[in-house]
């Protein structure tokens, strides 16, 4: 187990037995993490914001059973890729009850070159391009560098699955890159021959 | 077909050793959907890798943890508060300020400032709590939990040689000199970085000494008393990984374009920029030289060495 890993487990412990500060620490080192994923996989900052509030709130509330099979962060992403299916899934349904268009909300982030850098515009629109699961297995292994176990366990599928999710994720991701590129792009027309 | 995709992945990735990449384009090159799909990899893998870091802000931080918080019972007062983000409209004074230190290092000789006549009774101590890493390619300097590694081992009589004649001072300029009253000069701070029990593991505190012997009572008296000030302690945080969005005084090493590292500490109240803290420390990692600069202006307010 690895220092942090071990660290998690010592302030899960701490806050169990009633220690804030436990709580404030194990916020502090995950929670940008958290919400990189979310605003990656849900592509809007507000909903990025609920889902991070959702899946720290979820995790304290059962942290008592954690049973620490896994590392703390891996059950956490895990935690954090199920809430913002559950979001997507809400907000997939409310823009088909409300909206004549099923436009995606435009993420106001970037206002602020400081607290929000985001990801390239046509990145962005390629993950979005992607199915959700192998969104999800992209953004985790390739987006947020985490281990292929780790993102297995994360997903709660084989690691053979998402090998086989992040390779084509990548080829669909390439693929929709290339079509967002610009037809003058020497490489776009490179990639496209 | 899973070897296939293992292959160009790794391949895309980097991660085979030289021999295996070879072999594994040659098995690629005879595969008809190989040399593609191992460009889509890599075009996929280069727009990822170049992409930026996404962080909340911090009325944002707040919220989510205050949310969180109350959800699970927890009262937001119990909770500790969310540090200031270090602001990047710091950075045109911190830059006008390194060009002006890097001038008066090579202005001042280091060694006959060593080597000069003070009264003797001014020694100072520069303790600095660092971590255990300087990311020298992030050029910051980590401000975290371990103990003191940097130490200013100034000459008592040398030190107090003030780094500009009286005419070229500003109004505001001073030179800052450990306290007379001071018994043991050698122990007087000037500035010492603390960590007091029970406060967060990057989270130091810095407090500056005032002198009366030499420079300008009243800005020193004013200064320390402000400093002293529980709602003005410096912050410290590191600013090269993930806790560094969120401090009120930041300290990273500027490029001298020499052996000797030129240290900054950067200290901020109200989203601007008030106090700027450069030393230099040589290949010992001892302290040798010491300015602080007011940004606004880049008037020398102290300096040492």
């Amino acid at each position: 187990m690895t220092d942090r890993a071990s660290a998690d487990i010592e302030l899960l412990q701490r806050y169990l037995a009633g220690d804030a500060e436990a709580f404030d620490e194990l916020m502090r080192h995950h929670e940008d993490r958290v919400f990189g994923i979310c605003l990656r996989m849900l592509r809007d900052r507000e909903a990025a914001l609920d889902a991070t509030q959702d899946t720290f709130i979820t995790v304290f509330r059962k942290a008592s059973s954690f049973a620490g099979r896994s590392a703390f962060s891996t059950w956490l992403y895990r935690v954090a890729v199920n809430t913002c299916y559950d979001h997507a899934r809400r907000a997939k349904r409310h823009r088909s009850e409300a909206l004549p268009e099923g436009r995606d909300p435009v993420d106001p982030a970037g206002e602020d070159g400081f607290t929000a850098v985001e990801l390239r515009p046509d990145l962005e629109a390629a993950l979005a391009a992607l199915p959700e699961e192998f969104r999800a297995a992209v953004v985790l292994a390739d987006v947020e560098g985490l281990g292929l176990q780790t993102v297995a366990d994360a997903l709660g599928v084989p690691v053979g699955t998402v090998k086989s999710r992040v390779f084509r994720g990548r080829r669909l991701l390439a693929d929709a890159l290339g079509n967002l590129a610009d037809p003058s792009d020497p490489q776009s027309e490179e990639h496209d021959a | 077909m899973r070897d296939f995709e293992e292959l160009i992945a790794a391949l895309a990735e980097g991660t085979l050793d030289d021999a295996a990449a070879r072999e594994a384009e040659a098995a690629l090159a005879r595969h008809p959907d190989g040399a593609s799909a191992l460009a889509d990899h890599r075009r996929a893998l280069a727009a990822i890798r170049d992409t930026g870091v996404v962080s909340m802000s911090l009325e944002e931080r707040q919220s989510v943890r205050e949310a969180v918080a109350g959800a699970i019972g927890l009262g937001v007062t119990e909770t500790a508060a969310v540090a200031r983000p270090f602001r990047r409209s710091l950075w045109p004074a911190l830059a006008g300020s390194a060009a002006v230190l890097v001038a008066m290092l090579a202005i001042v000789p280091m060694l006959s400032d060593l080597q000069g006549d003070g009264d003797g009774d001014a020694a100072f101590e520069l303790t600095i709590r660092t971590g255990e890493s300087v990311a020298d390619d992030a050029g910051t300097l980590d401000l975290t939990e371990s103990d003191p590694v940097l130490s200013f081992g100034g000459d008592p009589e040398a030190d107090n040689q003030p780094l500009f004649a009286d005419g070229q001072q500003s109004a505001r300029s001073t030179v800052v000199e450990a306290p007379p009253e001071t018994e043991d000069t050698t122990e007087a701070p000037i500035v010492t970085t603390t960590q007091p029990a029970g406060q967060h593991a990057e989270t130091t505190t810095t407090t500056l000494a005032k002198s009366t012997e030499m420079g300008d009572p009243a800005l020193l008296d004013e200064l320390d008393e402000e400093m002293q000030s529980p709602s003005n302690r410096f912050d410290s945080a590191p600013l090269a990984d993930e806790e560094t969005d969120c401090v009120d005084i930041a300290a990273e090493i500027l490029p001298t374009g020499t052996d000797e590292q030129v240290f900054v500490f950067a200290y901020e109240r109200d989203d601007k920029p008030t106090l700027l803290v450069f030393f230099g420390v040589d290949d010992e990692g001892v302290v040798d030289r010491l300015a602080v600069l007011d940004p606004d202006g880049c008037d020398p307010l102290a300096a040492r060495g």
